[in-house]
């Protein structure tokens, strides 16, 4: 059933030499680095495929090698059909044409002749919202303005097979969305999609998934999303994750200060026999930290992010209009506990900030936290900050059995109980 | 376009026909680059294309004032300046390709990481610009030969030829240089030197003839030479044709379609390298 077949990938391997050799996991000094190694996948006609891998795994190589940009160092590719390959948004743009030369010349790039462009080019316009600035030099234009046009003339040209390469991650909120919304309508109207990314909220829609991790590639099923992601995870953040009843005096994310010193966080849930944090018991965590100085005191913010470093939610005892009074110096221990029925199946990072004099400095009408999940420290001094990675198993109990709900695999940063009820109002007759 | 049918993507590089195939299938991105340096030339410029006619007229007012009127050069038959120009227009044409067409891979490092063209469209683009900018600089020209009443001989019907071994003369540096030079680029350094020296034995400014004739040979042998001498057979039939010329000529030929075949053999590696 060759004829169903988009793209074709057999045993496609890709070696860069490097300029300085570089010792490998055995100590053996190599210039040689496999970006790809014996990569086979076959995508059929209308298939989405979302290709998930950190950075520098190869997933970049890959669409480079489809694309035709590079040449694999073995294997063999197959392509039926008109490729669009967006290894980067406004690639062959030129800053000092205008929006107008550039629409004409990124189409030609891409392989589409002027008379096809013509009849595109309002649209095309129009939906890029340039409007009168489209004579202007596009070196002029702001970002969003150069993404949206570079964007625009993909989205109207009409290939078979698109290749993207993070299309989703450039660009504001607004951009985002909107190219998910184009992506989704390509889908929907049965192109061929290969979409990679480290982003995985992005390839939520597609048909099937694969992981790259060192040029391998990894087929869904052998490995789950969540267990991959949190693989990056702990990589990215050179941590480990806790998922168990423990005290630690090791951190792997501590900033150091003058004033203050963390000598222990344990993380406990009571009544928890198992060797893993459980969802329907309430959690506690403990901080213990020595106060060197005297004569301020120290408020905690603690912020708990998902997986994809987005700050899910921000807790502090001043939302409820309390503030430390400690402050002499010693041993202090803050304790903070979070009910049970709250997290989901999935790694949180935890964030804390020890504030100084918050009390004092805190000033209503400005912002505490500014758009990074960075302190405004303008405001307020941080005397201290640390991260941690934490899982959770989401379970209940029926019968004193434990039923695990993290294989539902269900949506959502946090899984609250709430308090639900249901009662019959009126009975049919 | 090519990516109707079934795209094959493998290690090998592509054999000469499928080469050529494809450059013909791209064929329209030569107008296109084209078309985008000339635009970027001249962005936010007040006399824009003037400056392509400015240029030469410097350089042939000061070989002329220096040579012609302080050092009182002769040309037999031909005024110094129309010498001069005339001298000026293939050399331009030709320092033009190879500065242009052995930079154009780095100039466009950026495109080529991200879209696949094949690499010979960028130097053939760079003849266009040439090409361009010759036809303006002929202008000043015209003014001269009114001047000293002289006419355009027969022999321009030639011209196709010329420009052709000329371009080749261009393009034999520019696909050698790239094919060695994509890794380790020192030959990059190397192309000045061999742009600013090669002409003084080019026959722009002097008549060969102030060389003795124990060396003259040199000159005979330069292809370039050979070129810009043709330039004035073809226009006012000064001096004589001479045979030599075409055997350089095929010569020249014959190098450029073996550096053509390396340079197709290297390109694939060329964005993994810029």
């Amino acid at each position: 059933m060759s004829d169903s077949i988009a793209i074709k990938i057999t045993e496609v391997s890709k070696k860069y030499t490097l300029n300085y050799p570089v010792k490998d996991a055995h100590g053996i000094e190599s210039s040689e680095h496999w970006a790809l190694k014996d990569i086979s996948l076959e995508i059929k006609k209308g298939e989405s495929v979302g290709i998930i891998g950190p950075n520098g795994s190869g997933k970049s190589t890959l669409l480079k090698i489809l694309s035709g940009v590079t040449k694999p160092t073995s294997g063999r590719v197959e392509i039926f059909g008109r490729v669009a390959s967006i290894l980067d948004i406004g690639a062959g743009f030129h800053p000092e044409l205008s929006g107008k030369e550039n629409v004409y010349l990124n189409a030609q790039l891409l392989g589409f002749n002027r008379k096809e462009i013509k009849s595109k080019y309002d649209q095309i316009v129009d939906f890029s919202g340039i409007g009168k600035f489209i004579n202007e030099p596009v070196k002029n234009y702001s970002n969003g303005m150069y993404l949206r046009l570079a964007f625009s003339i993909l989205a109207h040209l009409d290939f078979d097979i698109y290749l993207f390469d993070e299309v989703m991650s450039v660009g504001d909120a607004d951009f985002k969305n909107n190219s998910k919304k184009i992506v989704q309508h390509l889908i929907d109207s049965g192109k061929t999609i290969l979409l990679v990314s480290h982003h995985i909220k992005e390839l939520e829609s597609f048909s099937s998934h694969f992981f790259l991790e060192s040029g391998k590639l990894i087929p869904e099923g052998k490995i789950s999303i969540g267990k991959y992601l949190e693989q990056i995870v702990i990589k990215q953040n050179q941590g480990e994750i806790y998922t168990y009843n423990c005290t630690i005096n090791k951190f792997t994310n501590v900033s150091n200060s003058k004033e203050l010193e963390i000598k222990e966080i344990s993380l406990q849930q009571e009544l928890n026999s198992k060797p893993y944090f459980v969802t329907d018991l309430p959690f506690n965590f403990k901080i213990k930290y020595i106060k060197k100085k005297t004569g301020y005191s120290v408020d905690i913010l603690m912020s708990i992010s998902n997986i994809n470093d987005e700050i899910i939610l921000t807790s502090s005892p001043f939302v409820g209009d309390t503030f430390s009074e400690l402050t002499s110096d010693g041993m202090i221990e803050t304790e903070c506990k979070i009910p049970s029925h709250f997290f989901n199946s999935q790694v949180y990072t935890i964030h804390l900030w020890f504030l100084k004099d918050l009390n004092k400095s805190i000033n209503y009408s400005n912002s505490l936290l500014s758009t990074e999940n960075l302190l405004n420290e303008k405001s307020i001094e941080v005397l201290f900050s640390m991260k941690d990675l934490m899982k959770f198993k989401p379970t209940y109990k029926r019968n004193n059995i434990e039923i695990d709900l993290s294989n539902l695999n269900i949506k959502g940063a946090l899984l609250p109980k709430f308090e639900w009820n249901q009662k019959l109002i009126t009975e049919n007759s | 376009m090519p990516e109707k049918s079934v795209k094959i993507i493998s290690p090998e590089p592509d054999d000469f026909q499928t080469y050529f195939k494809k450059i013909w299938d791209y064929k329209s991105l030569i107008w296109v680059f084209a078309m985008r340096d000339l635009k970027v030339k001249y962005a936010q410029t007040f006399l824009g294309m003037a400056w392509s006619i400015l240029q030469p007229l410097t350089a042939l007012i000061m070989y002329t004032f220096f040579f012609g009127y302080l050092l009182q050069w002769k040309t037999e038959k031909l005024p110094f300046s129309i010498y001069v120009l005339s001298g000026l227009l293939g050399w331009n044409f030709f320092s033009y390709i190879i500065y242009q067409g052995s930079s154009s891979i780095q100039d466009s490092g950026n495109t080529i990481k991200k879209i696949y063209f094949p690499k010979s469209i960028l130097p053939f683009s760079k003849v266009i610009v040439a090409l361009v900018e010759l036809l303006l600089s002929t202008i000043l020209l015209i003014p001269l030969l009114l001047y000293y009443q002289i006419n355009i001989s027969w022999n321009i019907l030639a011209f196709p030829l010329v420009i052709i071994f000329n371009t080749l003369c261009a393009l034999l540096p520019v696909f050698w240089i790239a094919v060695f030079a994509y890794k380790k680029r020192d030959l990059f350094h190397l192309l000045p030197y061999f742009v600013t020296f090669g002409i003084w034995l080019t026959p722009v400014f002097f008549a060969k003839n102030i060389f003795p004739d124990t060396i003259k040979y040199i000159i005979e042998l330069n292809p370039i030479a050979n070129v810009i001498e043709m330039w004035r057979w073809m226009l006012f039939d000064y001096g004589i044709f001479n045979y030599i010329w075409l055997i350089n000529a095929g010569i020249v030929m014959l190098g450029c379609a073996v550096g053509m075949y390396f340079y197709n053999r290297n390109e694939s590696k060329f964005s993994d390298y810029v």
